[in-house]
C-alpha cells in the first residue's frame, strides 16, 4: 500500500538575518495510512518547518514529499481540503466569531452550506462551543482559542489531520477530550493523525509511532515500545514503605539495582527475562504487608526522549 | 472549475467583511475624508478657468483614494497575514492567493465607493462643471482596484514586517501619485520621465477612467483596460510563485 507521507531526504534551509540556518537535514521517513505518529524534539528542532513542507507551505531545498505517491513540488494542491491542518500559531481568523470561523472553514474545505452548518452545529454543541458561539474569537481564553483551531481542523471529517501542539494552552479535561476522540476517529474512520509535540508524556499514551527529531535530524524512529527497549529493557519497580526499614534488615540489599530516592522510597530495576519470578522473589523478602504502594513501569517516551535528546546534544 | 473559484471568491469575500467589524466606520470615513480635503485645499489653491485642470483635479483625488484603500491596505493586510503565518490557514484551503487577493480588495473597495461617488458629487458642485460618466466607469474602477491591489499583497508578501509593507507602500503610492499623470497632463512632464510614466498602472487607470468620466472614450481606453488586466494577471501570478518557492 502507498503511504499517506513518504518523505525523502528532504532538507530545507532559510535564512535567519545574515545566518543560514538548516532547519531539516536528509529526513526521510514514511508514515502509513490510518497511523498515529508523532514528531518529537525539542523546540527549534524543526518540526514545524516539516510539517509545513508536509502541507505544501514550504518547499525543500533538496529531496522530495510525496502525498499518497504524488510529489508535492509537482502537485502542491493535493494536500488542500484532503488534510486538516492545525498550525503551532493562534488560529489565524480572530476577528470572526467561533461560529463563523468553523462554519467559513467548512465551506473553504468545498462542504455545501447545508452541510457546513449541520456540522458546525455538532462540533460546537460537542466541545462545549455553544454558549460562545457569537464571541469573536480575539475575545475568548487562550485555550479556547486553541479549541477553535483544534474543531475547525476537523470540519469536514478530513481523512488526513496534521496537529502542531494541538493540546497547548487547553484544560486537562479538554485535553482527555481532544485524545479520545481523535482515538475514535482513528477507529471508526481510519483518520491518519500526524501530531507534533514536545510533550513525551501526552505523546506516549497516544501514538502509534514517533519521529524524534533534534537539530534537523531524525535521530530516532519506531514505535513507543521498541524505542523504550532501545533505551532501557529493564522494568522499573517503584516501591514505598510503610515505615523506614532499619538498616540491618533492609530486603533490598541482596539487590544490585536499587537506588532509594528517600527513606521510605527505593526503585528496582530487574530484566525483562524471567520478570515474574524476580518480582515474586523481592516481593516475598520485603512482605507486601510492609509496602504503602507499589508500582512496576517500563522505561517511559520521556526517559527515551531525554536520554536521546541529551545524547545528541553532547555529540555536538 | 469557474463555479468552485466564484464559490471560493464569495466565501473569501464574506470572511474579509467579517473582519472589519470594528474597523468600517474608520475606513469609510477615511475613504471619504482624504480625496475630499484634498480636493477642497486645491479648490482654494487654484482659479475654475481651465476645465482641463479641474477633470485632473477630481480624478487625480478619486485616483488617490483608491491608492490608499487598496494598495495601501492590501499591502498591510498580506503582511500582517504573513507577519502572524495567519495567511498559511488560507493556503491550506484555498487553490490561488490570488481569490484572497481579490476578496480583501472587494472588502476595501466596497468601503472606498461611497468615498468615490461623494468626491465626484462634491467636485461637480465645487468646481461647477458637468460630469456625464460612461456606464464604463464602474469596470475601470475595479479593474484600477485590482492592479492596485495586487501591487499592495506583491508588497505584502515580501515585506520583512508589517511596519516595512507600510512604508514601501507609501513609498510605492508617492511613485504612482505623482510620477504618473494623476494630477497633472503627461505633457508636462520632464521628457525623460515619460517612457517610465506608461509602465506604471496608475497612468493607465488615470487614462480610463478620466475617459469614462467623460464619456468620450477613445482607443486609448482599451489599450489602458488591457494593460491594466494584463498587469494585475502577472503581479497576481508572481505572488503566487513566490508563495510556492518558499
Amino acid at each position: 500500500m502507498i503511504p499517506i507521507y513518504s518523505i525523502e531526504n528532504v532538507t530545507k534551509s532559510y535564512q535567519n538575518g545574515e545566518r543560514v540556518v538548516l532547519a531539516n537535514r536528509d529526513i526521510s521517513l514514511a508514515i502509513e495510512g490510518g497511523e498515529f505518529f508523532g514528531f518529537l524534539g525539542p523546540n527549534g528542532a524543526g518540526k514545524t518547518t516539516l510539517v509545513r513542507q508536509m502541507m505544501s507551505l514550504l518547499v525543500p531545498d533538496k529531496g522530495r514529499i510525496l502525498f499518497k505517491g504524488k510529489d508535492l513540488r509537482k502537485y502542491p494542491a493535493v494536500v488542500k481540503r484532503t488534510v486538516g491542518y492545525l498550525p503551532q500559531e493562534p488560529f489565524a481568523l480572530q476577528d470572526l466569531t467561533v461560529e463563523q470561523a468553523i462554519y467559513f472553514t467548512g465551506r473553504l474545505r468545498r462542504l455545501p452550506a447545508r452541510k457546513a452548518r449541520r456540522m458546525s452545529d455538532e462540533l460546537l454543541a460537542m466541545w462545549h462551543l455553544d454558549p460562545v458561539r457569537h464571541t469573536v474569537i480575539r475575545y475568548l481564553s487562550g485555550g479556547q482559542r486553541r479549541l477553535v483551531g483544534f474543531v475547525s481542523a476537523l470540519i469536514g471529517e478530513p481523512p488526513v489531520l496534521v496537529l502542531d501542539e494541538p493540546t497547548n494552552d487547553l484544560a486537562p479535561d479538554v485535553r482527555q477530550q481532544v485524545w479520545a476522540y481523535l482515538r475514535q476517529l482513528r477507529k471508526q474512520k481510519g483518520t491518519t493523525v500526524i501530531l507534533v509535540t514536545h510533550n513525551a508524556m501526552e505523546a506516549e499514551r497516544v501514538l502509534d509511532r514517533v519521529a524524534i527529531i533534534v537539530d534537523g535530524r531524525v535521530v530516532a524512529v519506531d514505535s513507543i515500545g521498541m524505542l523504550k527497549a532501545r533505551v532501557d529493557s529493564r522494568v522499573r519497580i517503584d516501591l514505598t514503605f510503610k515505615s523506614e526499614p532499619r538498616e540491618y534488615e533492609n530486603p533490598l540489599m541482596l539487590f544490585e539495582n536499587t537506588q532509594w530516592l528517600n527513606k521510605k522510597r527505593a526503585i528496582v530495576l530487574v530484566g525483562r527475562t524471567n520478570i515474574k519470578a524476580e518480582i515474586a522473589s523481592l516481593l516475598d523478602r520485603i512482605g507486601i504487608e510492609n509496602l504503602e504502594d507499589f508500582r512496576i513501569q517500563t522505561a517511559s517516551l520521556e526517559d527515551v526522549y531525554t536520554q536521546i535528546v541529551s545524547n545528541k546534544m553532547l555529540e555536538r | 472549475m469557474v463555479r468552485e473559484a466564484v464559490s471560493e471568491f464569495l466565501i473569501l469575500f464574506r470572511m474579509q467583511l467579517a473582519n472589519w467589524r470594528w474597523s468600517w466606520r474608520g475606513m469609510l470615513i477615511g475613504g471619504i475624508v482624504v480625496p475630499l480635503s484634498l480636493m477642497f485645499f486645491a479648490r482654494f489653491t487654484m482659479n475654475n478657468s481651465d476645465s482641463q485642470a479641474l477633470i485632473y483635479i477630481i480624478t487625480g483625488n478619486v485616483m488617490i483614494g483608491l491608492f490608499f484603500t487598496t494598495l495601501s491596505r492590501t499591502a498591510s493586510r498580506f503582511a500582517f497575514l504573513c507577519e502572524t503565518r495567519a495567511l498559511d490557514y488560507y493556503r491550506t484551503l484555498i487553490d490561488s492567493v490570488g481569490s484572497l487577493v481579490l476578496a480583501t480588495m472587494g472588502s476595501f473597495l466596497l468601503f472606498a465607493l461611497p468615498g468615490v461617488v461623494i468626491t465626484l458629487y462634491v467636485g461637480q458642485l465645487l468646481f461647477r462643471i458637468a460630469i456625464h460618466p460612461h456606464p464604463s466607469i464602474f469596470f475601470v474602477f475595479l479593474v484600477s482596484a485590482c492592479a492596485f491591489a495586487s501591487t499592495g499583497a506583491f508588497i505584502g508578501i515580501h515585506a520583512r514586517s508589517y511596519e516595512s509593507a507600510t512604508l514601501m507602500a507609501n513609498l510605492v503610492n508617492f511613485v504612482l501619485a505623482f510620477l504618473s499623470p494623476v494630477m497633472i497632463p503627461l505633457e508636462r512632464f520632464p521628457y525623460l520621465l515619460r517612457p517610465f510614466a506608461w509602465i506604471l498602472p496608475s497612468t493607465h487607470a488615470a487614462l480610463a477612467f478620466r475617459q469614462a468620466l467623460s464619456g468620450d472614450l477613445t482607443d486609448h481606453f482599451g489599450l489602458s483596460i488591457g494593460y491594466l488586466l494584463l498587469f494585475s494577471v502577472l503581479v497576481l501570478f508572481l505572488v503566487n510563485v513566490h508563495l510556492h518557492k518558499q
